[in-house]
């Protein structure tokens, strides 16, 4: 007889990940916290404010990494991906592959490497909208603060600058990948959601019009960390904005993308709405909608945004997107819905309010049920899931799900079956 | 206050516009991404989602005086961006069809051209009568020596036959039209209450539209119905004009043979190298070409964007075995099989009956109900901006 294992795994290192590790661990288990990029923090330190209270991620996080770092009970390794797990509830074994970060423990994130490296890579936590060197920080919130070499950019050895401007002997080029095995006995799914890809919706000119963005990147631009260091610009030349439209439903609730309701799309619109009238106070802000899905107290998010932003809410989705010959601007068309007329305004800057989808892949290294959109669904003596691995969600209900799911793994360990 | 409406849901109706081929009419949510995305949609009244809600509500009337149904050219674009399978195409084939039925004289033909059960009598009835026709004139199925058609049928049989029945379409059509403007306008048709040179000018310009096909042209989807459809109306229309000058030249035959006797253009049979002869032949392929088209097209994008019901494929399949049996009949002529080309020419009048005779009730009928809904649409929309100038000078 194998023995059964008490610790438990969970794999993705963002809000629900941290919440699943942290609500266990503080109950007692062991826990080994697994995530693939370079740092905790998952998608939610790409975002600029939550709703309905509009404070910033940050607070929730910085409480939360203090719990981390105060719990000896919590392993966490980054750069890390669960290539296969076999065996069964109680007893796990995991195979995790370590990228090298090439910089060691002794980093402290002084910043001095960034000046020295010659290379230039897209800057994915801004969505593309900036550059890093090839030796960044992944953002200001990393967990752990320190720095990390995009191995794909960086030409080793041969180049070699940020050796000499490291005071702190932190740079290793020479950081070799590993493998390792992990045993537990309960796994958890806390996989996340990645945005819909919006150049796939090709009547709505995502990646054609450089003035229509989404609403994953419009939180890159308020945001105070962002490219525009919190500028809401148009991306084409950089200038303020003197209108936004929203469109609702940018690839949501439509079978030839995703066929469901990604649920947080309407707020965080109501949200971004928030964003742009506090910089604008006259911009005019619109917001094309199939219906409107404020849920329970979120009416009366919805209610204070309308009374304070004056956006206009327009029943009827838009479904054609054009770009004004020389001026950049863009003109989304819709039915209005309630009037029977179409609809058209010329706007700065349209923001597309694309979907949740699943950031699992369909080989998870456990099998494990899945809907059929690929969002996990947890069953008794399968892998556990949180948050949005199993459904589109806001913030406040992952956290919810996932506590949630720390008991059930708790109860998978501890089960006499 | 407020207005009260009272709706009066049909659900007869809606069952009938889902057993016609809308059977997803109601998956349709109301979002409108159809009428942004349909290149044929006004401004003013976009079309198709007040339609799709009509029918999901049973809003019969409300339907049957929307010329929108009939702007629609099925492109299939709001079908193919559909957020919800809903299939606005399909849904406003049916209703067209159904107003068809609506507005059909008499009402049960309609109804029998609706039903698949009803198919073997709709051909049957053309082939009896043909056969009939064959022992009272005493004629026979298989006539000795070289092919020669007015052997089976004479030409005076043929033309005392098809213009009687003829005549009886367009009585049908004259009544279902006066039907559709009423249903259209909100009033009988009267010509007093007519401006005419507002409906001349309509008339022009919705021609001009048809004929130069510029509303399939805007579709976007599906391009390859632009090309089918160009081919089967300008083929038909050559064969129409092509009909009308071979009977011309028999009434000559008839009438004065003297004048016929010796001249090229005046020969019947048409000589192959006779210009109407060219012209119907190249008329011919066009029409086989374009049904060809067609069929493909409609094959192809069934489980897709448009559903093809028996409504569509019986007039399509009538339309194409006419063409089919029309060029069979005439080679098996000039090679001189007369197994082949008598039987084949038999089938050929068969379906040139059905085609006729049952114009008014099956897709055929569109040819002149659209027609009729464009120029109404135009006229109404001049109407409008007239009554609108009118009301704007005091106003200003």
């Amino acid at each position: 007889m194998s023995a059964e294992q008490k610790n438990i795994l969970v794999i993705g290192g963002g809000i629900s990940g941290i919440t699943v590790a942290l609500e266990a661990a503080e109950a007692g288990y062991e826990v080994t916290l697994l995530e693939k990029s370079p740092s905790l923090g998952g998608r939610v330190a790409q975002l600029n404010l939550y709703f309905p209270k509009l404070c910033p991620p940050f607070c929730g996080l910085e409480i939360n990494y203090r719990r981390l770092r105060s719990n000896p009970k919590i392993k966490i390794h980054t750069l890390a991906e669960v290539t296969r797990i076999t065996g069964e509830p109680k007893n796990y074994t995991a195979t995790v592959e370590l990228k090298p970060r090439l910089v060691n423990e002794k980093c402290t994130a002084c910043d001095a490497c960034v000046a020295a490296c010659p290379k230039e890579r897209p800057n994915p936590f801004n969505y593309g909208l900036d550059q890093t060197k090839a030796i960044y920080l992944p953002h200001e919130m990393a967990l752990p603060m320190r720095y990390v070499i995009d191995s794909e950019v960086c030409p080793g050895v041969s180049c070699g600058q940020c050796l000499s401007a490291c005071k702190y002997q932190a740079i290793d080029l020479m950081m070799k990948p590993q493998t390792i095995e992990l045993k537990a006995g309960a796994v958890v799914y806390a996989t996340g959601w990645k945005p819909y890809p919006a150049e796939k919706i090709d009547n709505l000119g995502f990646g054609k019009i450089p003035n229509v963005i989404t609403n994953v990147i419009m939180e890159r631009l308020a945001a105070a960390n962002g490219p525009t260091q919190g500028k809401i610009l148009r991306p084409s030349d950089l200038k303020p904005v003197s209108s936004v439209a929203f469109v609702q439903c940018a690839g949501s609730r439509d079978e030839n993308h995703l066929a469901y309701c990604s649920s947080v799309c309407c707020l965080a619109s109501l949200k971004q709405a928030s964003y742009v009238r506090s910089q604008y106070p006259e911009a005019k802000l619109y917001m094309f909608y199939i219906d409107l899905r404020a849920l329970g107290r979120m009416e009366d998010f919805l209610e204070k945004i309308k009374a304070e932003t004056g956006l206009e809410l327009i029943k009827g989705k838009v479904a054609k997107v054009s770009e004004e010959a020389g001026t950049g601007r863009v003109t989304v068309e819709a039915e209005e819905v309630l009037a029977g007329r179409k609809r058209r305004e010329t706007v700065d800057l349209v923001v597309l309010a694309t979907g949740m989808m699943p950031e699992l892949g369909a080989n998870p290294p456990l099998p494990a049920v899945r809907d059929e959109f690929g969002f996990l669904v947890a069953r008794n003596g399968g892998p556990g899931a949180a948050g949005t691995a199993k459904r589109p969600a806001d913030v406040a209900n992952s956290i919810q799900d996932a506590t949630g799911a720390a008991l059930k793994a708790i109860q998978t360990l501890v089960s006499p079956v | 206050m407020a207005e009260l409406i009272r709706i009066r849901p049909d659900a007869d109706y809606i069952s009938r516009v889902m057993g016609q081929g809308g059977e997803s009419l109601k998956k349709c949510f109301q979002c409108a991404t159809c009428s942004v995305v349909c290149t044929l949609s006004p401004d003013a009244r976009p079309f198709p989602r007040q339609e799709m809600i009509w029918a999901q509500w049973g809003l019969k009337d409300q339907l049957l005086r929307d010329p929108n149904l009939w702007l629609c050219h099925q492109c299939t674009d709001c079908s193919t961006y559909c957020p919800r399978g809903s299939r606005p195409g399909d849904v406003l084939a049916a209703l067209r069809a159904l107003t068809i039925q609506e507005v059909s004289f008499p009402r049960f033909m309609g109804r029998l051209l609706a039903r698949p059960v009803f198919l073997p009598l709709v051909f049957i009835i053309p082939a009896v009568l043909l056969y009939l026709t064959l022992l009272v004139t005493g004629k026979p199925f298989y006539p000795l020596g070289e092919v020669e058609f007015s052997k089976m049928f004479s030409h005076l049989t043929l033309n005392l036959f098809f213009p009687f029945f003829t005549g009886l379409a367009a009585l049908a059509f004259l009544v279902g039209g006066l039907r559709l403007w009423r249903n259209l306008s909100g009033q009988p048709l009267r010509l007093g209450n007519l401006d005419l040179g507002r409906l001349i000018l309509s008339a022009v310009e919705a021609i001009q539209d048809i004929l130069l096909h510029r509303k399939f042209k805007d579709c976007g989807a599906n391009r390859l119905r632009y090309f089918a459809h160009l081919g089967v109306l300008y083929g038909f229309i050559g064969l129409l004009i092509t009909t009308a000058v071979a009977v011309g030249i028999i009434v000559v035959h008839l009438v004065a043979p003297e004048v016929a006797e010796g001249s090229f253009l005046l020969a019947y049979p048409l000589p192959l190298t006779h210009p109407v002869k060219i012209f119907g032949n190249l008329s011919a392929a066009a029409l086989l070409f374009g049904c060809g088209l067609m069929v493909y097209n409609r094959m192809t994008t069934e489980d897709t964007t448009m559903k093809t019901g028996y409504f569509d494929w019986f007039f399509l399949l009538v339309l194409t075995t006419v063409a089919l049996t029309g060029v069979l009949a005439e080679t098996m002529r000039f090679v001189d099989a007369p197994e082949v080309a008598y039987p084949v020419y038999f089938v050929h009048l068969v379906t040139i009956f059905a085609l006729l005779i049952y114009s008014p009730y099956s897709k055929f009928a569109h040819f002149f109900y659209r027609t009729e809904a464009m120029v109404y649409a135009r006229y109404a929309e001049k109407g409008e901006s007239v009554a609108g100038e009118a009301v704007a000078v005091p106003a200003s």
